[in-house]
This record gives C-alpha cells, sequence and structure tokens, in this order.
C-alpha cells in the first residue's frame, strides 16, 4: 500500500510537471499559434486544419462566444497567450482594439480586401462577409407575412413566436447598428417592445434556427449562413427560410467576421501567415462553399443559392461604428435580454 | 373458577434450522410474577415474543385471560393485546422527553387526568425530577424505570420483562430487583419475567419455570424448585451444586464423604447421583487426610470453601466467618444436609 | 498544544495547510476583485434583478428538495422494510440517477420533452398535438434536478433506516399503536435527521447546478453568473453575485453540518435483531407502480431518449471512437484529481482525528468550504487570479486540477474522516507498544483499515470529476477537451445527436465508481 502511494505521489509530480510544461512549450516554440475564436468550432476549424496542414504550424483555438472572448483578452491583458483574435464581428474586434491590444496589420494583408472592409486605424481585417436576415417556418408561414422592417415585429401578433440568441455577437452587433442608425432612444424602444412579445432566448444562432424549423418559435434573427448548412444536411424538406428585409435598416446589415493580431503576441509570422491564409484564395473559397458566407476577395464565385449582395438593401454603416460593444451589452442588460 | 392471566397450550415454534420452542405448557395466574429462566438460547425470549405477538407460533395456542390470541393460523396484532413489554435495551423513545415516553401508551388526548397518572407513576418510579430529560440524558437504571414505567402505565392484562437488569451494574442490578418487584407489587401487577440468572428469578419470582432446549423442565415455587429440583438440569441450573456420585446401600446411599441416611427404593448397587450444595457439606481440619482445602472464597459473612476429594472430585461448603482455614488444609468432609437431598438416575429424579 | 515535531511538521501540518489555502483562495479573490472599482458590487448585490435571481434560485432549491424527500422516503421505505416483489432489483436500480450529469439529463429531457421535441413529433400523427407546453424554465429544470438528485435523499435514508432499533418499534406496538400509527410517531421522528441531511445535500446541489439550469434555461445563479461572464466587460457584477451565490451556499453547508451533527446524536446502539418485513398485502401493486414510475422516468426514459440520438448520430457518424481523445482527457482529469484530493486529505484527517486542536479543527472545517463554492465560482476566481497573478499557471491542466481539488476535497475528507473515526486509537497504540515506529503502524495497521475510506473518497471525487462541467468550460487550456465540455458545446448548437456518444460514454465511465460507492453501502450494512 505504501509503495503504491509513493508510486502515485511520483506519477502526480511528473503528470503536473509534464503538463505544465508542456503548455509552456507550446506557447514558445517555433511552429505554433494559439487563436481565441469567437467563431464557433464547427464552422472555422476545418480551414484552421486546413492551415496548419499547409504550413506545418501547430494551432491552438480557444473557442467561446466573440463577447466572452473580448472580455477575456481584456481580463489577460498582457499576460494573454493569444496570438490572433478571429471574431464574429466588429464588435469585439473593437472593444478589444480601443484598448490597444491589437498591432497594426501589414498593407500587403490590407491590400487583399477592399478598404471598406478593414478597421479604421487598419487594425483588423474583415474575413468574410454575412448578412442579418429573419429565418422563418415555412410551414406556418410564408414571406408575405413578415413585416419589412424591424419594427414590425414588435407588433403584438408576434408574441411568443421570436427566437433570438442575445448572447451572440452578430445579434450584438445589429443592434449596436440600431443605435447608431436610430439613437439610443428608439434601440431602447425596439428592444423593450420584443421583450414585450416574451421571445425564446437561445445560446447560439444554429440552435435558434433549428428550432424555428422545428417550430418551436416562427422567426428567428439570425445571419444568413446557419439556414445552408442545414439545407444542405437536412435536404429541401428543411422547414425555415431566410428572408431578407427590404427597408435598408439594421435589419439589413452586411457585416464581417474578422481577424487581427493581438500586441503581445510573439509569433509575428505565424500570425500574419494565418490571416493571409484567410484571405487566400483557398480559404475564401472555403467560406463561400463550405459555410456559405460572403467572401471579402475578388473574384471568388458564391454559393449557388446565396442572395448576391447587390440585392441586398444595405444599410450605410461603416465599421467603425459598429465597435461600440460594450454600450449595447449594458443597454441590453437595462431592458432584461441579458440578466 | 377465573381464567388464567396466561395460558399457553403446548406450544412450539422454529426458526430456519432450529427448533427453538417444543411443546410447552403454561399457566399464569393474575397478580402473579413468573420468572422464565433459562440459559442463553433456551428459548425463552422466544415464549415472551410469542405471548407479545411479535412473533407467529407454529403449533398450540396461547390464551389472555381466557380469550384466545394465537394459534397457527391466526395472531392478534400485538396493540390489541394490552399487554405492556420491557426490552432488554429499553427500546426508550430518543426523540421524546421521559414524560412523554411513559405517556406514549395512553390515549392522544392531552387531558387533565392523563397528566396526573403520568407525574403519579413518575413519582412511583421515582422518576419525577427527570420528568423532562431525554433518554441520552439518563443514566441505565433511569432508564431502566422510564422502561418500565411506559409499560406499566397504560395498566396492562400482563407485563412481559425481558432481560431488563442484564445491562445494568452488578450492585445496580441488585437494588433495582427490589424496586422493581415492589412496584410490580403495588400495581398488582401480572408479569413474566425472564432472565438467565438463576439468583435474579429466585428473587423476582413468585413461581418459577426452568427452560431448556425449548421445554419447560420444571414450574414451581422457588422453595420448590431449588430444594426439590424435578431433573438433573434444574438442580444444576439453579445453585451452585455439585454431583457426588453414590450407591444404593442398604443403610442408604454409600458415597465418597460416608453413608447418606436416605433410603431410595432402586435395587441395591443401582449407581445414582446425588445433588449436593455448599450448604449441605461440612469439614474439619484433620491431618493425613486425603481430602484438602483447594480455595477459599470471601463471601462476607460467610466463606466459600472449594474441596478436593481423594477421587478428584470437587464439592464446596460453607463456615461461618470466624474460623478461617487455609488452602492446602487436608480435611475429613461429610455430608450435613438436614433434608433429603435429590438424587437422579440417568437425569431424572428419584424419590 | 504542544510543538509539533519535524517530521509532522512537514507531512502533516504543511500540506493540511496548504489545502485549506487552496480552498480560501477563491473566496479571498473573488472579494478582491469584486471590491477593486469601490462600491459597485453593493449596488449589484442589492439591485431588483438579484432579488429576482435569488428568490428563481430558492424557490427552485425548495422544490426541488421536496420532491426529492417525497420520492426517496417511500422508496427507502419500500425497499428496506416491506416484501416489495423484485426488491434487489429496486434497491440497485433507484439511486441509479447519480451516474447521469445533470446536464446529460437536461439535454435529453428538453430534446424529448420539447415543444416541439421528439414526444411532440409521435403525438402529432395520431393524436393530432402540434405543441407540447412548454418544458423550459422552472418545470423542466425542477424535473430534471429532481430526478437526478434524490438519490443522494435516498441513500442518507437508507442507511438510517438499516441502522434504526427494531425494538422501538416492538415498544410502540405494544403501546397500542397500530403500523402506520407506530410509523408517524415513532419512525418518522427518527428518520428526520436523515432526510435533513439529505435534503441539504440536494439543496446545495441545486444551487451549484449549472449544465441543467442553463439548458433549461432558468435564470438561477450559476447561470446568470455564466451569462454575465460572458458578456459584460468588467466581470464586476458576476464577482459580485458569485459572492452572493457563496454566502447562500455557506448557510446550507452550516445547517446541513448541524444537521448531520444531531444524526449522530441518535445513532441507537447497534439492534440486535433485523427489522421486521412488512406485508404489503394489497398495497403491493401501487407500491411497484410507484416504484417502476419512478425509475422509468430518471432511467429508462433518459436510457431511451439517448439510445435514439446514438442511432440518428450513426447516421452522421464519426463514429465512437472520435470521442475516445476526450474520454481519455476526462478519465485522465479525474483520475488525477482523485490521486491528488486524496492525498491531500490524509494529513487533513490525520490531523483532526488522532490530534484535534483548534487549528486542526478549522482546516478541517475550511475544506468543507468546496462543498460550498460551485464550480462556476471557483473557475471565475481562478481565471481573475490565473490572468492576472499567474499567467504561467493561466489556462493550463494544473490549475484545472487545483481546481477540481478545492472542489471535492470536502467529499474525499468527509469519507477518509468516518473511516477513520472506526479505527480506535487502541490499535495503533498496540502497535506502538510492540516497538513499531508511527510510519510503520500508519503503514501497517492504520492504512488497511482506512483502505475502505480511501477507496470510496477517490471512488466519490472521480465520479464527480468525471461530470464536472463549468469549471472545466473555464479552465481547460485550450485544446484539451473532455467529454463535458464536447457534450456541452454539440448541446449549445442543438447538434443533439452529436451529444449522444460522449453522454454515453460518461454515464459509462461513471457507472465503475458508483458501483464501488453502492458495493461498500452494501457491506457496511
Amino acid at each position: 500500500m505504501f509503495r503504491k502511494r509513493l508510486a502515485s505521489w511520483l506519477l502526480v509530480m511528473v503528470m503536473a510537471v509534464l503538463s505544465a510544461c508542456s503548455a509552456e512549450a507550446t506557447n514558445s516554440s517555433e511552429n505554433s499559434l494559439v487563436i481565441y475564436s469567437g467563431r464557433s468550432e464547427s464552422l472555422v476549424a476545418p480551414i484552421i486544419e486546413e492551415f496548419s496542414l499547409a504550413t506545418g504550424i501547430s494551432v491552438e483555438v480557444r473557442y467561446g462566444s466573440t463577447s466572452e472572448i473580448a472580455a477575456t483578452l481584456l481580463e489577460e491583458g498582457a499576460n494573454s497567450p493569444a496570438d490572433i483574435f478571429f471574431a464574429q464581428d466588429p464588435g469585439g474586434l473593437g472593444a478589444v482594439a480601443n484598448e490597444g491590444l491589437l498591432v497594426a496589420l501589414p498593407d500587403e494583408i490590407l491590400s487583399m480586401v477592399d478598404e471598406r472592409f478593414v478597421s479604421p486605424q487598419n487594425l483588423w481585417v474583415g474575413v468574410s462577409g454575412r448578412a442579418r436576415v429573419v429565418a422563418y417556418n415555412t410551414d406556418t408561414l410564408n414571406p408575405s407575412d413578415l413585416p419589412t422592417d424591424m419594427w414590425g415585429f414588435t407588433e403584438p401578433e408576434w408574441r411568443g413566436r421570436i427566437g433570438l440568441p442575445p448572447t451572440n455577437g452578430s445579434f450584438q452587433t445589429m443592434v449596436t447598428a440600431m443605435r447608431q442608425l436610430w439613437g439610443e432612444e428608439l434601440t431602447r424602444d425596439w428592444l423593450l417592445g420584443i421583450m414585450a412579445n416574451e421571445p425564446v432566448f437561445y445560446e447560439k444562432n444554429t440552435p435558434t434556427v433549428a428550432a424555428v424549423a422545428a417550430g418551436e418559435v416562427e422567426v428567428g434573427f439570425v445571419n444568413h449562413y446557419y439556414l445552408h448548412r442545414f439545407l444542405t444536411e437536412e435536404g429541401e424538406n428543411f422547414s425555415a427560410r431566410n428572408f431578407y428585409l427590404s427597408s435598408s435598416g439594421p435589419g439589413s446589415l452586411v457585416m464581417v467576421a474578422g481577424a487581427g493580431r493581438l500586441a503581445t503576441s510573439e509569433n509575428e509570422a505565424n500570425a500574419l501567415a494565418f490571416l493571409e491564409f484567410l484571405l487566400s484564395n483557398q480559404a475564401q473559397q472555403y467560406f463561400a462553399v463550405e459555410t456559405f458566407e460572403y467572401p471579402l476577395r475578388e473574384g471568388i464565385s458564391l454559393a449557388s443559392d446565396l442572395t448576391p449582395l447587390f440585392d441586398i438593401d444595405i444599410p450605410s454603416i461603416s465599421l467603425g461604428q459598429l465597435s461600440d460593444i460594450r454600450a449595447t451589452v449594458a443597454l441590453l442588460q437595462e431592458v432584461g435580454m441579458l440578466p | 373458577m377465573k381464567a388464567p392471566a396466561v395460558q399457553l397450550t403446548n406450544l412450539s415454534k422454529s426458526f430456519a434450522d432450529n427448533q427453538a420452542v417444543r411443546s410447552l405448557d403454561l399457566e399464569l395466574e393474575s397478580e402473579h410474577i413468573l420468572a422464565l429462566v433459562g440459559p442463553s438460547g433456551c428459548g425463552k425470549t422466544t415464549v415472551l415474543r410469542m405471548i407479545a405477538g411479535f412473533e407467529r407460533i407454529d403449533e398450540g395456542s396461547i390464551h389472555l385471560a381466557g380469550e384466545l390470541v394465537s394459534s397457527p393460523a391466526s395472531s392478534m396484532p400485538p396493540e390489541k393485546r394490552g399487554i405492556g413489554v420491557v426490552f432488554q435495551d429499553y427500546a426508550l423513545f430518543p426523540h421524546l422527553t421521559t414524560m412523554e415516553n411513559v405517556a406514549f401508551g395512553l390515549p392522544r388526548r392531552k387531558t387533565k387526568e392523563n397528566q396526573a397518572q403520568v407525574e403519579s407513576m413518575l413519582k412511583l418510579v421515582g422518576l419525577d425530577i427527570r420528568a423532562t430529560r431525554f433518554p441520552h440524558e439518563l443514566s441505565g437504571g433511569e432508564r431502566q424505570r422510564v422502561a418500565l414505567a411506559r409499560a406499566l402505565l397504560p395498566r396492562p392484562i400482563l407485563i412481559l420483562l425481558d432481560e431488563p437488569f442484564s445491562n445494568l451494574d452488578a450492585d445496580l442490578r441488585l437494588k433495582m430487583r427490589e424496586d422493581v418487584r415492589v412496584i410490580l407489587k403495588a400495581t398488582h401487577a401480572t408479569a413474566i419475567f425472564v432472565t438467565h440468572d438463576q439468583e435474579e428469578a429466585l428473587y423476582m419470582g413468585d413461581r418459577l419455570a426452568v427452560m431448556n432446549e425449548g421445554r419447560i423442565e420444571q414450574v414451581g415455587t422457588p422453595e420448590d424448585i431449588y430444594h426439590q429440583p424435578a431433573t438433573r438440569f434444574v438442580a444444576e441450573f439453579m445453585g451452585n451444586t455439585d454431583f457426588l456420585p453414590g450407591t444404593v446401600a442398604a443403610q442408604g446411599l454409600q458415597t465418597e464423604i460416608g453413608v447418606l441416611k436416605q433410603p431410595l427404593s432402586n435395587p441395591l448397587g443401582t449407581e445414582v447421583e446425588i445433588a449436593i450444595r455448599a450448604d449441605d457439606v461440612q469439614f474439619e481440619p484433620k491431618s493425613g487426610s486425603k481430602s484438602i482445602i483447594l480455595a477459599r472464597h470471601f463471601r462476607g459473612g460467610q466463606n466459600l470453601y472449594r474441596l478436593r476429594l481423594p477421587s478428584g472430585r470437587l464439592l464446596h461448603a460453607y463456615k461461618s466467618h470466624n474460623e478461617i482455614f487455609r488452602p492446602g488444609t487436608p480435611v475429613k468432609i461429610w455430608a450435613e444436609p438436614g433434608h433429603d437431598l435429590a438424587c437422579f438416575l440417568e437425569g431424572k429424579l428419584l424419590n | 498544544m504542544p510543538k509539533p515535531s519535524p517530521r509532522a511538521f512537514l507531512f502533516l501540518w504543511l500540506p493540511s495547510l496548504f489545502a485549506a489555502f487552496a480552498v480560501l483562495l477563491p473566496i479571498v479573490y473573488l472579494l478582491i476583485r469584486a471590491f477593486s472599482d469601490g462600491l459597485s458590487p453593493w449596488a449589484v448585490i442589492f439591485s431588483s434583478q438579484t432579488l429576482a435571481v435569488l428568490g428563481r434560485t430558492l424557490w427552485l432549491g425548495l422544490w426541488v428538495t421536496l420532491a426529492s424527500i417525497a420520492i426517496a422516503l417511500p422508496i427507502a421505505w419500500l425497499t428496506v422494510r416491506t416484501d416489495l416483489p423484485l426488491r434487489p432489483l429496486w434497491t440497485i436500480l433507484t439511486p441509479l440517477p447519480l451516474v447521469i450529469p445533470s446536464y446529460v439529463g437536461a439535454y435529453l429531457f428538453a430534446s424529448a420533452l420539447g415543444p416541439r421535441g421528439l414526444l411532440q413529433a409521435l403525438l402529432e400523427e395520431p393524436f393530432g398535438i402540434t405543441r407540447l407546453p412548454d418544458i423550459y424554465g422552472f418545470p423542466g429544470a425542477m424535473l430534471v434536478l429532481t430526478l437526478l438528485n434524490y438519490p443522494f435523499v435516498l441513500l442518507s435514508l437508507r442507511s438510517a433506516m438499516h441502522r434504526m432499533d427494531p425494538a422501538l418499534e416492538e415498544a410502540s406496538r405494544s403501546l397500542g399503536e397500530n403500523q402506520w400509527r407506530t410509523f408517524w410517531r415513532v419512525i418518522f421522528p427518527q428518520l428526520r435527521p436523515a432526510i435533513a441531511s439529505g435534503g441539504l445535500l440536494v439543496l446545495l446541489y441545486v444551487l451549484r447546478d449549472f449544465g441543467a439550469v442553463s439548458i433549461m434555461r432558468y435564470d438561477t445563479f450559476t447561470r446568470v453568473i455564466y451569462i454575465q461572464y460572458q458578456n459584460s466587460f468588467d466581470r464586476i457584477s458576476a464577482a459580485a453575485l458569485a459572492i452572493l451565490l457563496v454566502v447562500l451556499s455557506l448557510s446550507v453547508l452550516i445547517a446541513e453540518y448541524r444537521a448531520r451533527g444531531r444524526a449522530r446524536l441518535d445513532r441507537n446502539p447497534r439492534a440486535t435483531r433485523l427489522p421486521k418485513i412488512i406485508q404489503l398485502g394489497k398495497w403491493r401493486w401501487p407500491s411497484l407502480l410507484f416504484c417502476a414510475s419512478v425509475v422509468s422516468l430518471a432511467l429508462l426514459l433518459p436510457a431511451s431518449i439517448l439510445s435514439y440520438w446514438l442511432l440518428r448520430g450513426q447516421a452522421v457518424a464519426e463514429g465512437i471512437a472520435s470521442w475516445f481523445p476526450a474520454l481519455y482527457n476526462s478519465l485522465f482529469a479525474a483520475g488525477i484529481a482523485a490521486g491528488i484530493t486524496v492525498m491531500a486529505a490524509i494529513p487533513v484527517v490525520i490531523l483532526d482525528v488522532r490530534r484535534p486542536s483548534w487549528l486542526s479543527r478549522l482546516i478541517e472545517r475550511s475544506t468543507y468550504l468546496g462543498f460550498a463554492l460551485p464550480g462556476i465560482v471557483i473557475a471565475l476566481a481562478l481565471v481573475f487570479f490565473g490572468a492576472n497573478l499567474t499567467p504561467y499557471l493561466y489556462q493550463t491542466l494544473p490549475m484545472l486540477l487545483f481546481a477540481y481539488m478545492i472542489l471535492f476535497l470536502p467529499e474525499s475528507v468527509g469519507s477518509l474522516r468516518s473511516s477513520l473515526l472506526q479505527v480506535h486509537p487502541s490499535l495503533e497504540e498496540a502497535a506502538s507498544s510492540l516497538g513499531k515506529k508511527p510510519g510503520e503502524v500508519l503503514r501497517r495497521i492504520t492504512f488497511p483499515l482506512v483502505r475502505p475510506g480511501l477507496a470510496g473518497g477517490a471512488a466519490l471525487v472521480f465520479l464527480t470529476a468525471m461530470k464536472e462541467l463549468p469549471a472545466t468550460l473555464l479552465l481547460a487550456p485550450t485544446g484539451f477537451k473532455t467529454l463535458s465540455t464536447s457534450i456541452w458545446a454539440a448541446v449549445s448548437e442543438a447538434f443533439f445527436a452529436q451529444a449522444a456518444a460522449p453522454a454515453l460514454l460518461i454515464i459509462v465511465a461513471s457507472s465503475v465508481p458508483l458501483a464501488i460507492l453502492l458495493h461498500r453501502e452494501r457491506r457496511e450494512r
């Protein structure tokens, strides 16, 4: 018994030392990269894998919601092990950029996309585009049943029929756009109007769309590409479709997912290589074909059933205006959408 | 004639692989205390439990005050029998005070009458000052008395006591015996008292029943049991008895310590066993004798001597404390019983 | 207190103080963090929203506890004291829900009983039911937490019933009370301490639960803390709420400790007779129905739903083998956690039982704090601590294991302590008088006798570490996936089929330590 005890003591200490070492090792080794991703694993893990295979760089990815990752980066500050922040939307990137945690990117990378998709101080670059849509249940609704702008959903007839993911970065960015376009007062009114309709809250976009199709709710405020993945997996019988609002309001917002390099990162070469990879034809193709997003690189063709960008009534709003996510979160907490 | 308080007829009970009680007959009159005594495992506790209704019977019947309560076919539930039980480990309800324990068997409504009854019972057993204590705050003797009070208060037709003193210290035991007997008599209780201690049985019982291996060996008054044991077992179990072999002779019984003038009708030469007790034996020092004193036990007013006969057989004798004889002293031993000694042939009493 | 020998200091005092310090660390750091920005935490604590969260949490706790007792009491009685048909079967099955992690149970029930879930789909064709009543929120949370936590009360009651003295019941019967009245006047009062202790344990688990309330979308403290952690940028409110939750749990913990103490006081001397088996007669069928319903709801239903999702998953299959890395990580982390926790418990318990003093008692009590610290709270504190003060430990496996140690130390301390208490010091003294040195006495006499307690403690820690979710979510090193985090990731994306395989693996892996624990319980009777 004593011998067993001694052995397990030693084993534990060895294990502890090993794992501590290995954590250290991967951080400082030549061929590694640490990515903090606000984008979900199911969407971006494959393309990150591709990068790893193509370059031989071993990648460690930490997944979470964009705002959670942003908050974590702020918490970690100078101690952060992250090299890259890959975010789902401009809000999180803006929050982090405003604290000076991102470092300006070189021109070779920035020039790969249109300047509309680059952050004000060149601190981060857009990687793929997404449009806000309203997913609706095809069994119970027709497009003609749906209102033409977001205000329509505050009508009492939509009581108990709305689903949305309040912790999701894209939703929060849309609310930020509302604050920019409509002002604080109106945005608050809209939020309160939606709350009065007893919406059902989901963790993420995917379960929202699944719930819409299942009939648990009838409409959901999501990004456009989730539907397409369901269609690919479940087939044409999947009972949900996207509805693009036509009023140039924040409900028609087109946002970008983007990435930036952390100032505290010591892996400059690897980090820049990753950003370059994200904007390469290979990755852009992936975003177009596999995740059904809008590629930002010129000349990459869209997935076949996607509504082309110029058919969407995009509101005019710059990326810089979408970065103030703190106030959005505070507003959401105020109206009770976030606890 | 009034029916006996308890009547057991041809009672039998077996558990899995052993026969605990065999064809047992027993009767008890009201306001009497019966001491049921026997070695461990003889079945006395089983008999008690059957009377209380905690065990079913296999054969025979139990009548209480003339009413049939147990038969192989049916069994009146314990709560209907009106029998009080004092358990070996008292079984006091740990979450209730002394007063509440004692009052447990009374009908629910808390009336002044009930209250008065409880108080007088507590006074009777000497526990009125401990009325609000919990069982874990009481001493062993106090718990004993609570158990007794609790069983007595509902005025049961019968009270059963299962080795109630076995968990007490020796000196406390003696005192409790007296107290309990006084209380039982004061309340005119009919009681069956189970014990493995023969001294206790002799003291407590108006009548004794000696049990062995599921059967009753003898029922009678303490004097009968003690002085006229019906079987060798009873003789041996009750009192410190030695057995001395003897041979039937013309003058009486020929033994190693002389001739006992006790005529027996058996043929000459029959070998019998004589039950002889310390108060039946006498000795005096005689040098050159082959019998010697082995040991002396101080017993206060008397000394108990262990003597060894030439054959190696052991006898005991009492002597008053005035003279002291040392171990190793050779002595002459003879019998001075003052009454006929019980003789046994193959375990059976001879006349 | 005499000065300890250098050996005692090194092997006993130092590790014990370290263990106590480790447990206090998260609370202290939380306090620092919460109040670092002035007095704003008070505004959070006294806000109406916090009051609402408090109300919801207590409401859920109250009903789950009451329901658990209502289920466990009859089952305990039926399986211990009556002639219920198939008794051995029910005895084994009824505590089994302990192997199901609460988030797995929640995901299975939500997927099946949701307004447009599996059950509704089944019923739509024949009955035209288009929507089931909403199971999310309080109903779902209460259902899942009751079904998965009642075994705590059950096991507590079973052991109390085995210890009861049958003479008490006979005394009551002899005094005129029939079976029913005997139960209420004599038996139930004796069971009260066990009910209180088991019930408070359930309450404690409801307070700490994270997975089930999140999936069922019922905003209790843990869920709110997590969402705040995810979304707000200063996290002070999260820290403030965490402190409030700790205070709440601590109160429950103190109450539970007192209840357990009273149970010891009421312990009867070992019964010399086996208790009488009660004949059920005409109550046989209702009793059977009751047990069967509980087991169906708590075991069969989740098992069938799990099987359904497993089969569905096969179509999308990557096969079970793809989960092996996560399985390995789970087993590895849980195993190491069990090892270090038990070893940390040893010096604490030895000091408290063999060399008691005010300090050793304080250390032992402080290790129980782990019970009052929900996983999310410890994780939060360690994230703050790690990110700011010890970055080299941040996001490393040792930090996660450290969190496990804090969380589960009370389990191993408790198990080991009751085991050591039963080893009479005279045994060790006898060995000493025969010339054996302290180390040898420990090795040859004490350890073999407390081995069951050690094994039991290790098994319990292993079981709970495997199932742990919130601390693992926040503290696991980047890329370190366990079964619990995999299930969580899949369920939060509504990939129910994908969550099935790791759920099955976690249940299977948890059965082994549970079997060990149940076997020990049976042996102790």
